[in-house]
């Protein structure tokens, strides 16, 4: 590797001389070239530069893009902007006394410190105003102007704010806007913004910058879909004169809105679910005991798509409290964001039998017109389970009165069947393993995907080596044990018996749109099954639903009297706080299924108490059995 | 050696020139940074600067004091410290503004891409030197490069390959730090270089042309059909608000705009030192360091501005002609390292702060706060004297 000196010999030197000239020559032609540039910006246009330079200065004002609409499937507004006044400082280079400063704290109502603290964040930055309000009341606006004469720098400017017309109503899928605050935030949401890249850039828009302060979405659409809702911020740089008011726009980069958001929601079957649950969660209170019905959730999905009609959360929360990025104080208590439809997780009860079944008569283990007798208690080993309604039982069940009146007896003994079948071909197995078979087909195993944030899901439980006793296996026939689902994997489940086993990916944007132009639209989409079953076996699942809300059925009471046929089954599911919750399945109309939906209510006593009347206002108004709902947007001002 | 023969042939010009530009860094610097003391000292800056310089001009005499073929042997153990150390980055460097380009030596903090673009140059002397056709045979490179008219252009860009590699390793390490600017000194220093030992000028230019083609491509793709393309968003919104003004106003093009608003209001005598409003009160973004130009510039005006660039044009100059005097092709190639990186700096650095060149983050050599760019543009005039001192073979 040594490298041999090479004398140049004078043939060489001359073309290295030649080279080296036309080498230097270029380097030389383009140190003039600044030079002239350099020249023409001092000399030619130095006057116009030394105006811009002193006195009158040049702010960079950013255009706050407003965030793009989110509408219903009818086209009604369930997430809209308003224009808001803010309090900005230009700042000059001159220094606030501490007077000042206490002066406008006190107007804006921020802590003391907080205007310094913000000046100080902007070093280095002071050609932009400092953000200090968003969102000035009218008090607020006027005193200030009040006061003007002594805030130099002070500009009050119009912003678009989020804004939902509806207030609470569905909350929890719309989600709320706040500001970015942690960088884990910033990384996660530049993550998830190329996902939508190509919607973005046949939007023409770019993909968006995060910053700290910035006001993005937090929960639910706004965040999943902050990316295309936020738009591109513009820019207007300004000159202002020495007390820091704008007197002339030097250059603009209009702000481009955020892409409107379609979605496969029913404000009016939203608004029927949420007032329901709210009006059952109160009779269960009223009637029962202050400890009933404390929380519930529900999902209500399009049987043939998998869009999301309703989903609700209750308690819920006003996403206009954080409207201009800072909760209002008045509220914060109430900020209910946790979305249990789709992170709570319950035990589903017996909702889960339809799954027992399935896996029963899939599996050959059980005859359809086999009867089995219910006396009230089934025995495993020495101990003894009861059956619900106690001695001395259903008497003689067959699947479809099983289903309907909901006997553990049958379905533990099913479950004794399955476990005895798992065993015989591997004895570390259980019932689980065979039902988890098959769970996962109708989503009880694992997020479900919908593109919302934040999802948690249960998954089917499996022996996985550990030795279960023989009680904690079979009890999951009835759906008691170890499962735990959330209501929208619950949802699917009743949408995918429904949907004759096919299982649509549930989701709620159904289009993406920029000016009346439809950018991207959902495909609903199926989850190929891994184990497809025979029809016969759904057939006799849905008539046994059907029976459930049919006469001597565990539902009949919320049904009795409705044109439309429901397939339906009740959940009493007992957790290790009392009273049990209340759960209920179903879809409609069951020779031809258009919706299916899952309701739980937590403490909610047993689900024909509490999810079957909710049920029953869901198909009165989705098939018109009552005068269309009408959905007022209630009064603006008061959030 | 006779120290009053080696003091006589060493280039007081270039040293002075060298000279000259840290002192109007230093003056400036002080300028930039008064009104930001650090810890509560108005002169942190000048005192980190100054002592930089005290370093950097010791280096420099070091450098040039050892036998460059000394050095040229090292070569390859250069290269690898350069790889490895550019890896170190990678691994366990500090992110300043979304780049990962510091690395942290016990209280220090270095730039080692700085260091690699030195490392580069002796490297690529060294190894195109030895490749040049005819070495060893005494014939030389250029007579090869006449006899060359007759190959392909295919063939010639083919036997250029080995030099690409070869500066390629360390240009995508120090790509994906991601330092698209000093990515781009590694292939200027490459084009002088391979220039001057004889490649045919068509073939660079067939080369530079078919790159920032592809790449141009790959932008409207990126933009278009979502192509992905490994530079960050920061990177592309520098070259977007270069390509097209206003574009995105709130970071890159805006310093672009307030720089050249600085430099326009020096006129023919600048607004004084200590006087230049847009430096003073926090207008000029990065100002004593990528942006340190437009402080001169408002301050001190053209004529500050020309005497700076006057400064840089001597500095070239003797620097091209000590690559003229070499005694060897790999002194030669040396000289024209150093001088093609110094030029390629003040092109890009200058330029960005006049507009006509996009917002890349290359210091301004020997003016530009910060003491790792001020030691390794120190050792690379070290390295031009070192050849322009052992220019006639006779006193070695």
């Amino acid at each position: 590797m040594i490298v041999a000196p090479q004398a140049l010999s004078g043939k060489d030197r001359k073309g290295l001389e030649r080279r080296l000239t036309l080498y230097f020559a270029v380097v030389g032609a383009s140190l003039l070239l600044l030079l002239g540039r350099v020249g023409y910006l001092q000399l030619v246009r130095g006057e116009h530069f030394e105006a811009l330079a002193r006195g009158n200065r040049i702010r960079l004002v950013s255009l706050t893009a407003p965030r793009g609409e989110i509408v219903d499937r009818n086209g009604r507004l369930l997430a809209t902007t308003r224009p808001a006044f803010t309090a900005s400082l230009m700042f000059m280079g001159h220094q606030y006394d501490d007077e000042t400063l206490a002066k406008l704290e006190e107007i804006l109502s921020l802590e003391p410190g907080r205007v310094r603290t913000l000046i100080q964040r902007q070093r280095g930055q002071w050609f932009r105003p400092i953000r200090l309000k968003n969102d000035l009341t009218p008090v607020e606006h006027s005193r200030l102007e009040e006061h003007r004469h002594e805030l130099p720098g002070l500009v009050i400017e119009v912003v678009p704010l989020r804004e939902y017309p509806y207030g609470s109503l569905a909350a929890h899928v719309l989600g709320r806007v706040g500001t970015l605050n942690s960088e884990a935030q910033r990384l996660a949401l530049d993550t998830q913004r190329s996902d939508f890249g190509p919607v973005l850039s046949a939007a023409g828009l770019d993909l968006p910058g995060y910053q700290i302060d910035d006001l993005i979405g937090l929960i639910g659409l706004e965040r999943q879909y902050d990316a295309v809702l936020r738009g591109t911020d513009g820019t207007r740089e300004v000159e202002v004169n020495a007390r820091g008011t704008p007197t002339r726009v030097e250059r603009e980069v209009e702000a481009q809105p955020g892409l409107r958001l379609h979605l496969s929601l029913d404000a009016g079957l939203q608004q029927v679910l949420e007032r329901t649950m709210l009006e059952v969660a109160e009779r269960l209170r009223r009637t029962r005991s202050p400890e009933h019905a404390t929380s519930a959730a529900a999902v209500v999905l399009d049987v043939k798509t998998g869009g999301v009609l309703a989903m609700a959360s209750m308690p819920t929360f006003d996403p206009n409290w954080s409207a201009s990025g800072r909760i209002d104080p008045r509220f914060l208590s109430q900020m209910e964001e946790f979305n249990r439809a789709i992170q709570g997780l319950y035990i589903p009860g017996s909702t889960y039998k339809m799954m027992t079944a399935i896996a029963a008569l899939e599996e050959g283990v059980l005859d359809p017109d086999e009867y089995v007798h219910c006396g009230g208690a089934f025995r495993i080993g020495g101990d003894s389970i009861s059956c619900w309604v106690g001695a001395p039982g259903h008497g003689r069940v067959n699947l479809t009165r099983a289903l309907a009146v909901s006997c553990n007896v049958y379905f533990l003994e099913m479950g004794a069947r399955l476990r005895a079948l798992a065993r015989s071909e591997n004895p570390d197995s259980g019932l689980v393993d065979k039902l988890s078979q098959y769970a996962a087909d109708f989503g009880l195993d694992g997020p479900t995907g919908i593109d919302l944030p934040f999802e948690r899901a249960g998954r089917s439980p499996r022996t996985a080596g550990r030795r279960w006793l023989a009680g904690e296996d079979i009890q999951c026939a009835m759906g008691q044990s170890r499962h735990e689902y959330s209501p929208l994997q619950l949802a699917v489940f009743a949408a995918t018996i429904a949907n004759g086993g096919t299982r649509m990916q549930p989701y709620l944007v159904e289009a993406i749109s920029q000016d009346d132009r439809v950018i991207w639209r959902a495909q609903p989409e199926a989850t190929p099954a891994a184990r497809p079953l025979s029809a016969r076996t759904l057939e006799l699942i849905g008539q046994g639903m059907l029976a459930g809300s049919g006469p001597g059925g565990t539902a009949y009471w919320s049904f009795r009297d409705l044109p439309v046929e429901v397939a339906g089954k009740t959940g009493t599911a007992q957790t290790s706080v009392r009273p049990n919750d209340g759960l209920f399945l179903g879809y409609a109309p069951y020779d031809d299924p258009q919706i299916a939906w899952a309701i739980v209510f937590r403490h909610g006593e047993s689900g024909a108490l509490s999810g079957a009347p909710v049920a029953r206002e869901l198909v009165r108004h989705y098939f018109g059995l009552v005068s269309p709902a009408v959905v007022p947007a209630p009064p603006r001002g008061t959030p | 050696m006779n120290l009053r023969r080696y003091l006589r042939l060493v280039d007081w010009a270039l040293v002075a020139a060298t000279v000259a530009l840290m002192g109007i860094g230093l003056l400036f610097i002080t300028s930039a940074t008064r009104a930001q003391p650090v810890a509560g000292d108005n002169l942190f800056y000048f005192r980190r600067q100054l002592l930089s310089m005290v370093v950097a001009l010791g280096a420099m005499a070091l450098v040039a004091a050892v036998d460059y073929a000394v050095i040229l042997r090292l070569a390859p153990w250069i290269y690898l410290a350069n790889l490895a150390m550019l890896v170190a980055v990678e691994v366990a460097g500090t992110i300043v503004f979304g780049a990962q380009r510091w690395l942290r030596v016990g209280p220090l903090q270095v730039q080692p891409s700085e260091f690699a673009k030195v490392a580069m140059i002796i490297c690529l002397a060294a190894f195109i030197a030895r490749r040049a056709p005819g070495a060893g045979t005494g014939t030389g490179a250029a007579a090869a490069a006449a006899t060359g008219g007759s190959k392909t252009w295919l063939r010639k860009a083919v036997e250029l390959l080995p030099s690409i590699l070869y500066v390629g390793l360390p240009v995508l390490l120090v790509f994906s730090q991601p330092d698209l600017g000093t990515s781009l000194v590694f292939v200027a220093i490459f084009l002088g270089m391979a220039y001057v030992a004889g490649t045919d000028p068509r073939v660079l230019f067939g080369l530079v042309g078919g790159a920032a083609g592809a790449g141009a491509l790959a932008i409207w793709l990126h933009y278009r059909f979502g192509l992905p393309i490994p530079l960050h968003d920061y990177q592309l919104r520098r070259i977007m608000a270069f390509i097209q003004p206003g574009y995105d106003l709130r970071a890159a093009g805006y310093h672009a705009h307030q720089s050249q608003i600085a430099i326009g209001s020096g006129r023919w005598f600048g607004q004084g030192l200590w006087e230049g409003s847009q430096n003073q009160l926090n207008f000029l973004p990065m100002r004593h360091t990528d942006f340190i130009f437009s402080v001169i510039g408002e301050e001190a005006g053209f004529l500050g501005a020309l005497l700076v660039l006057g400064l840089f044009l001597v500095l070239i100059w003797r620097c091209v002609l000590v690559a003229g005097q070499a005694q060897d092709l790999a002194g030669s190639l040396l000289a024209v390292g150093a001088t093609s990186l110094i030029g390629f700096h003040v092109l890009v650095n200058v330029g960005m702060a006049t507009g006509i060149m996009p917002v890349t983050g290359l210091p301004l050599p020997f003016i530009t706060a910060g003491g790792s760019s001020l030691l390794a543009n120190a050792v690379a005039v070290g390295l031009v004297l070192n050849v322009g001192i052992r220019r006639f073979k006779i006193y070695f």
